[in-house]
């Protein structure tokens, strides 16, 4: 078993403790203090990220596991975003369900109900047989857990791209109900409740959450990979969420196991275990695996002793395993005993407190070249075939479990699920390595502002974000540098929102066996609430207007992915989202467009695409489009922010209501389908739609 | 009718069958699995979902069940007893209804909205019915209806995957299919199983079109 | 000739077999005490034109990791020549 510890960190803990720790408490260090558990090198950062709002019932102060915001009438939203990166490299079905699992996990140990999954998974190009192999998996697992445990997926992100060659990103988010006063924490407030364990603990995963902080090495991996078991997993949520009123503290167990299950909701007090009462899948477990097993589908509850043969009955209905292992005591060590001998005795504040890293930083070089020659008939059709129908991937998908999905996956830029009391809430997850890897501070700013678009084009406002912040080795200074840029450009754009940020991860060390980092990819999961009236959008014979303004700010663009790099970083000028989400959601409320569909990746064409293959043709002309440069390249294909495609009968009455941003009839829909019409300029575009809706299909098969 | 809708472990789609079931004004309610007690009811549903985990096969160990007995008693005293995708699977592997539920032929699952053709109106959800063309969603990877005695598959046969125009053919089929069946009843009528989910098609809101189809049918029960 | 040649993919010892253990709870516990574990795998039969015995079951060996029938992080598997055809039986 390794140990990922540096021998900087080896001495502190001597230096601490005093004395030099056994093989077990060695190992229970290394879980607590790997970067997935102890946000070591990411944590001065985070703290940064604002977190505070009226509407935040519970944020990252508390540190716990999801962060929850008030939705009125009493209930609470709990939001959570959580990935599965390095198993899903190695075993893509079971770690792309296991994701899934803990994160629904992650939502019941709140006391609440998960109502919907998202998932935003990038995979390398899929003319390499692995990332096909990969992809199918992923996709087969997600399905395979969130069906089985019906809550219904209804939206997220598919994207392709070579960074992600061995290193493919596994992302989920989840989202659950519960009352204001129902919440549960993880953590305990007071000493003297009994530690009860539900499931049973065999060899899965072992050194999961320190294979999780290394880079993948190719080397046999078998310890990491954990078999997901939905059934399990769908009485664990069922029965968790029966006994939630009876219990203090909640918490799953994940990375590394028992041990940082327990350490972690002590939250500074101490515990006593006898790892002779763990309920074992497999007779001859070590101590130290019993410890850090991650076993998946057990849990651990923090109880009054008068209240723990209730809970322990409820899951013996399903006869599912449930035993007392032991006790929170106030005393603050974490004591673990076997065979009636203590075999880990370590202070709770030494296991809470790691050093935190900030390494070094490095600006990046990047390298600059000149505008390209194309044509213009050439460059949409590159830009098009690069759009794709995820339809293949998500009818795997059960996406009306729950009779409460509004809009179905494909049919908007955001999800759309109804809450317990009648308001509809409005998902959606967005990232962009392409531009995270030119300016990760723009990008943090964009991605931020993209999501809040996305929520306006079906007539949401945002109120709470969850972040996740995906790089390669924080210990190299142009990774790092990425990094805190980021955060800074998030943090930035969540202010300026009024956003909370109540929650996030971090996984680093994503880097393949080369060493080279992927491309910087934070990623972001808005949820907002329609205040009025919710948009189901529509294509018909009438005006197409674009809100905004155009830059020639091209670089990280995919044209410039395609042609050539060149150009200038677009900068995410915030009022310019705010304003023109504003005047969005007012023309969704009063009822006066029918398709809204915001500008990102690919540009306007990419926008107009979207028309296109539902049938309709397209005719616009260039000089309508306001922009600060004559060049139809920028037009076309700039991907700054603050943009809106939307169709509406009555431009002028949209004009009215402009504030600070431009609204321009730039084209029409046209029943002469398959035609994007540009000036006098007809482009055929029927090969491409028959790509948008077969590719996924003909490249799986 | 008192109606009672089980729950076993792993199944999911209880709560929407309750609430579809309260919406088309029957009385309803939900009962686990190992309390149910068949005299106090006179129609049950098994709803849709993963009963222990789909393993083996779908339905399969469900159907092993005391409660499966219970139902069974239910159906002989001519009570109705309704399926609901992997109710219908238990259904099925109980011996309750004929013939069997395959693996999709496209070996996938798949989750859409279809529509379907009603061929038979002497069950309790279909009688009286007067739309011939319904719609709902369906969702499941081991849906494919197989008999091997034809004409008493088109007997038994209730609703058919088709068109909007209610044209059966293989273009429409989802899952391969025995004569596009999505759901059958037994001979009497009283026991009844169907793949499509009748309660995600109850409510507006949730509805494509605004068409709420499925509380046609559950309006059946709310004798 | 021709070769019957079967392919039994079970999970390794030490990987969780949540099927396997299902069946065994809630299936084979309620029919008899006798039978004390359960594991569920995936069958194929190959039928395979070869010279010899030996020849068959490399092929199929060679078929299962080059074109991933198994997962060999996870999986472990069985290669068994069960009977052949066109000569002898």
């Amino acid at each position: 078993m390794k140990i990922t510890l540096s021998s900087y960190e080896m001495e502190v803990v001597r230096n601490k403790l005093g004395r030099e720790p056994n093989e077990a408490e060695w190992m229970t260090i290394d879980a607590l203090w790997s970067e997935h558990c102890s946000y070591k090198s990411s944590k001065t950062f985070l703290k940064s990220l604002p977190s505070e709002g009226e509407n935040v019932v519970m944020g990252i102060e508390d540190w716990q596991d999801a962060g929850a915001i008030d939705v009125g009438d009493g209930w609470a939203i709990v939001l959570k975003v959580e990935s599965h990166n390095h198993p899903s490299a190695i075993d893509p079905f079971n770690g792309a369900a296991t994701g899934v699992g803990g994160i629904i996990r992650d939502i019941i140990s709140k006391g609440a109900r998960p109502i919907a999954l998202l998932d935003m998974i990038r995979v390398g190009n899929l003319s390499l047989s692995r990332n096909r192999w990969l992809l199918k998996n992923i996709i087969s697992g997600i399905g395979f857990y969130g069906n089985s445990i019906g809550v219904p997926v209804i939206g997220g992100e598919l994207e392709f791209d070579d960074t992600y060659n061995d290193n493919p990103l596994v992302d989920v988010a989840a989202v659950g109900v519960v009352k204001k006063d129902k919440i549960v924490p993880s953590v305990i407030k007071e000493p003297g409740l009994k530690i009860v364990l539900v499931g049973l603990t065999g060899l899965d995963g072992l050194g999961g959450a320190s294979f999780a902080s290394r880079k993948l090495s190719g080397e046999d991996e078998i310890g990491a990979v954990q078999i997901a078991d939905p059934f399990a997993g769908k009485i664990v949520l069922d029965v968790t969420l029966e006994v939630a009123d009876k219990v203090e503290a909640i918490k799953d167990l994940g990375g590394g196991g028992l041990v940082v299950g327990i350490t972690e909701m002590a939250n500074g007090f101490g515990a006593v275990v006898d790892l002779d009462k763990v309920p074992l899948r497999v007779k001859d477990l070590t101590p130290e695996e019993i410890l850090i097993s991650e076993t998946q589908e057990r849990m651990i509850f923090a109880v009054k002793e008068e209240k723990v043969e209730e809970v322990c009955k409820a899951f013996e209905y399903y006869e599912y395993p449930c035993a007392v292992i032991g006790e929170f005591v106030k005393e603050p060590f974490i004591k673990f005993y076997y065979n009636g001998k203590e075999f880990v005795n370590l202070p709770s504040e030494l296991l809470l407190s790691p050093p935190r890293f900030v390494w070094n930083v490095k600006k990046k070089v990047k390298s600059y070249g000149s505008k390209p020659e194309v044509g213009l008939e050439e460059s949409v059709k590159a830009i098009v075939s690069n759009l794709i129908s995820k339809e293949w991937a998500y009818s795997q998908f059960d996406y009306e479990v729950g009779t409460s999905t509004v809009l179905k996956p494909g049919e908007a830029d955001a999800g759309l699920i109804a809450l317990p009391n009648g308001k509809l809430l409005a998902i959606k997850g967005d990232a962009n390595p392409d531009l995270c890897n030119e300016d990760a501070y723009e990008c943090g700013k964009a991605i931020v502002a993209e999501a809040y678009r996305n929520l306006a084009s079906v007539g949401a406002i945002g109120i709470g974000l969850v972040d996740h912040l995906q790089f390669g080795d924080p210990r190299k200074p142009e990774v790092y540098n990425d990094f805190i840029e980021a955060i800074r450009g998030i943090a930035e754009a969540s202010k300026f929102f009024s956003i909370p940020i109540v929650g996030g991860k971090v996984s680093f060390y994503n880097e393949n066996k080369n060493g080279i980092p992927i491309k910087p990819t934070p990623l972001v999961v808005m949820a907002g609430l329609v205040k009025d009236k919710y948009l189901r959008n529509k294509v018909d014979e009438t005006y197409v207007t674009l809100i905004g303004f155009t830059r020639d700010e091209m670089r990280g663009s995919l044209f410039t992915k395609i042609f050539g790099s060149y150009g200038e970083v677009p900068k995410t000028r915030l009022n310019e989202d705010y304003l023109s989400s504003q005047l969005v959601i007012e023309a969704i409320n009063d009822q006066s467009i029918i398709f809204a569909k915001d500008i990102n990746r690919g540009g306007l064409i990419a926008s107009l695409f979207s028309i296109l293959v539902k049938g309709m043709g397209v005719e616009i002309n260039l000089s309508r489009i306001p922009s600060d440069s004559e060049d139809w390249i920028a037009k076309l294909f700039s991907e700054n922010s603050g943009r809106f495609i939307v169709l509406t009968s009555e431009p002028e009455t949209l004009s009215k209501k402009a504030k600070g941003i431009h609204v321009s009839v730039i084209g029409r829909v046209t029943n002469n389908q398959n035609i994007l019409k540009i000036d006098d300029k007809e482009i055929n575009l029927e090969k491409q739609i028959s790509n948008y809706y077969n590719y996924l299909y003909e490249v799986i098969s | 009718m008192k109606t009672a809708v089980i729950k076993f472990p792993g199944t999911t789609c209880e709560v929407d069958v309750y609430k579809a079931l309260l919406e088309a004004k029957v009385d309803a309610e939900i009962v686990r699995y190992k309390d149910f007690d068949p005299d106090k009811y006179e129609a049950v549903v098994l709803p849709g979902g993963f009963s222990f985990g789909d393993y083996l096969r779908a339905g399969s160990i469900a159907a092993s069940t005391e409660t499966m007995k219970k139902v069974k008693e239910m159906a002989s005293a001519g009570k109705i007893v309704i399926g609901i995708c992997n109710g219908f699977q238990i259904l099925v592997e109980s011996g309750l209804l004929e013939g069997a539920l395959l693996p999709n032929l496209n070996l996938r699952f798949i989750s859409k909205w279809v529509y379907l053709k009603v061929v038979r109106n002497d069950t309790v959800l279909t009688k009286g019915l007067d739309k011939t063309i319904i719609k709902m969603p369906i969702a499941h990877a081991e849906g494919r209806f197989y008999l091997d005695d034809i004409e008493k598959a088109k007997r038994l046969a209730v609703l058919l995957y088709s068109d909007e125009l209610g044209n059966v053919n293989e273009k429409v089929n989802p899952n391969g299919s025995l004569l596009n069946i999505a759901s059958i009843a037994n001979e009497e009528g009283n026991v009844i199983g169907m793949m499509p989910h009748p309660e995600r098609a109850s409510f507006k809101l949730t509805s494509p079109t605004g068409d709420t189809d499925g509380l046609l049918l559950f309006r059946g029960l709310s004798k | 000739m021709l070769y019957y040649v079967e392919l039994i993919i079970t999970n390794k010892e030490g990987v969780r077999d949540p099927e396997g253990e299902t069946i065994q709870r809630y299936v084979v516990n309620r029919f008899t005490n006798e039978i004390l574990e359960t594991r569920a795998g995936k069958y194929l039969l190959f039928k395979v034109n070869a010279g010899n015995q030996q020849e068959a079951e490399g092929l199929v060996k060679k078929l299962a990791e080059e074109m991933r029938l198994y997962n060999p992080i996870v999986h472990k598997i069985e290669v068994k020549v069960i009977k052949s055809e066109n000569g002898s039986n």
